[in-house]
């Protein structure tokens, strides 16, 4: 999964993914990235897995993760935005997300 | 429009099947154990359906046991010759890495048990060879069981071959044919086959039902207790609709299997030339030997499931072999054991024909597949890093 954001005064204008993964993987990715266009960064940043599955009705059990995903590519595309800026951050608020080794995140821009 | 190129998984029943079934509901119902008039003539429908059966498979009617299908009698048929061998002191069976689970996972349970389980390596065209069977038998041996054709790639093991090897070396030899019976020509004397398991729903038969062979001599063990049914071998009052619809679906079926298999041959190849043109993609298994009924492939950079879905939005039912279909982290055992790397295993399609698809059907899944590979891989990160050269293609 990979999360490319355009952020102009701290508001994410446009935001798009890449995913490769089943249905709900790509989903939920999709879904992530409607729930945080237009919002402030801090907004973004507070977007949990829980909020995924809620806007998606759902998900089966055995693909919870496909939404844990999302919200670990998103902060982790945040937190690539304020390490490029040079923004401080309190590093404890974003997940590790290295399990799958498909997961990184890059800027729009 | 919907398409199904799922027949692997099941099939439509035959009209001619449904037709024989329903009197066997609302006129001839009698319990064939019982006395009276009614009972009796479902006996006979009984009778007449186990020798139907039996002339079809080249083998007598009293070794022809009716279960509830292809994974009942995979599982007595293995645990039968195993129980046999453990009074011999003969704890070894020997099969193959890509069986149905239906036979992996009897011999987990055996193994538990203290039996030694050979699963021999499949060669990556999908065939093991009756040398390899030669090789792992050993003094001990008491089963070899290995599948007819392979459920997932299609590929036909050269089952004569390895019967004839395991009686020259005095082994019980099952197969689970599964998926061979109703498609491919079938003679358990001439092929040298001790017990096969077949499953009605497969060749257009009903659902639930099945048959195990054991040739005469070898002792069932039951897993069902209760009555004296299937000469007490597996209880429980005879489902006479599947039977009489089984024993019909296998009668049309094994008379068509010549033309089906012209036909079947000829969209089958016609669709793996076609998806064979895709970039980096590639056929699951020897095309020579293999199901007239199959065509399974890999793409790689996308994943299966998702590729299941947006066909099925075209209309389009077929399967995968992808870990998200499974709800297990790896995908098809079956895959990994012809080499297949996990990346290019999750990106696998299974469509699997019947003597009513169409050309023009043909055309569309074309059409589609390439289309759908197409989005898929371009909103795939794997499908950019192999573009962008940061990981090697492993499909040409």
């Amino acid at each position: 999964m990979k999360i490319y954001l355009k952020i102009e005064n701290d508001i994410i204008i446009d935001v798009k993914f890449e995913t490769f993964g089943c249905g709900s993987a790509i989903a939920s990715s999709s879904m992530a990235t409607e729930l945080i266009k237009g919002k402030p960064v801090s907004e973004a940043l507070a977007l949990t897995n829980k909020a995924v599955v809620e806007a998606l009705d759902g998900l089966p059990v055995h693909k919870l993760h496909c939404s844990v995903l999302a919200e670990e590519a998103i902060k982790a595309a945040l937190q690539d935005y304020y390490d490029r800026n040079g923004i401080e951050y309190d590093h404890e608020m974003s997940s590790d997300c290295l399990s799958c080794g498909h997961c990184c995140s890059q800027k729009l821009e | 429009m919907r398409i199904y190129v799922d027949n692997a998984a099941t099939t439509k029943i035959s009209e001619g099947a449904i037709k024989t079934m329903i009197p066997y509901m609302n006129e001839i119902y009698g319990n064939p154990s019982s006395l009276h008039c009614e009972g009796q003539r479902a006996n006979e429908a009984l009778a007449n359906a186990r020798e139907r059966i039996a002339r079809l498979l080249g083998c007598e009617p009293r070794e022809i046991t009716f279960t509830s299908g292809g994974s009942e009698a995979d599982n007595q048929a293995i645990l039968s010759a195993a129980r046999l061998g453990e009074r011999k002191g003969k704890k070894h069976i020997v099969s193959t890495a890509f069986e149905h689970h239906a036979v992996l996972h009897t011999l987990e349970k055996l193994e538990k048990q203290g039996f030694e389980v050979t699963l021999l390596d499949v060669h990556e065209n999908g065939l093991v060879s009756a040398e390899q069977v030669y090789n792992a038998i050993r003094e001990d041996t008491c089963l070899v069981t290995v599948m007819y054709a392979n459920n997932e790639i299609g590929t036909i093991q050269p089952i004569s071959e390895i019967g004839a090897v395991c009686h020259e070396k005095g082994v019980i030899f099952h197969t689970d044919a599964v998926q061979a019976v109703g498609h491919l020509h079938i003679n358990v004397q001439e092929q040298h086959i001790d017990m096969l398991s077949l499953s009605a729903h497969k060749f257009h038969g009903p659902k639930g039902i099945g048959v195990l062979y054991a040739r005469k001599g070898i002792p069932l063990t039951t897993l069902i207790e209760g009555g004296a049914q299937e000469r007490g071998k597996r209880a429980g009052t005879e489902n006479i609709p599947a039977i009489m619809g089984m024993a019909t679906a296998l009668e049309e079926s094994c008379a068509k299997i010549h033309e089906n298999t012209l036909k079947l041959t000829a969209l089958r190849d016609k669709l793996i030339l076609g998806l064979s043109q895709i970039p980096h993609s590639a056929l699951n298994g020897d095309h020579e030997h293999r199901l007239p009924s199959n065509v399974s492939f890999c793409f790689e950079g996308i994943e299966g499931e998702s590729l299941l879905l947006l066909l099925d939005d075209k209309g389009i039912c077929a399967s995968s072999g992808s870990a998200c279909t499974s709800g297990s982290l790896d995908p098809s055992h079956v895959l990994l054991a012809i080499g297949r790397v996990h990346d290019v295993a999750h990106g696998s399609l299974r469509l699997s024909l019947s003597e009513e698809n169409t050309e023009a059907e043909l055309e569309y899944i074309l059409e589609s597949v390439k289309e759908v590979v197409g989005y898929l891989r371009s909103i795939s990160p794997i499908w950019r890093d192999l573009c962008e050269g940061k990981k090697n293609f492993i499909l040409k």
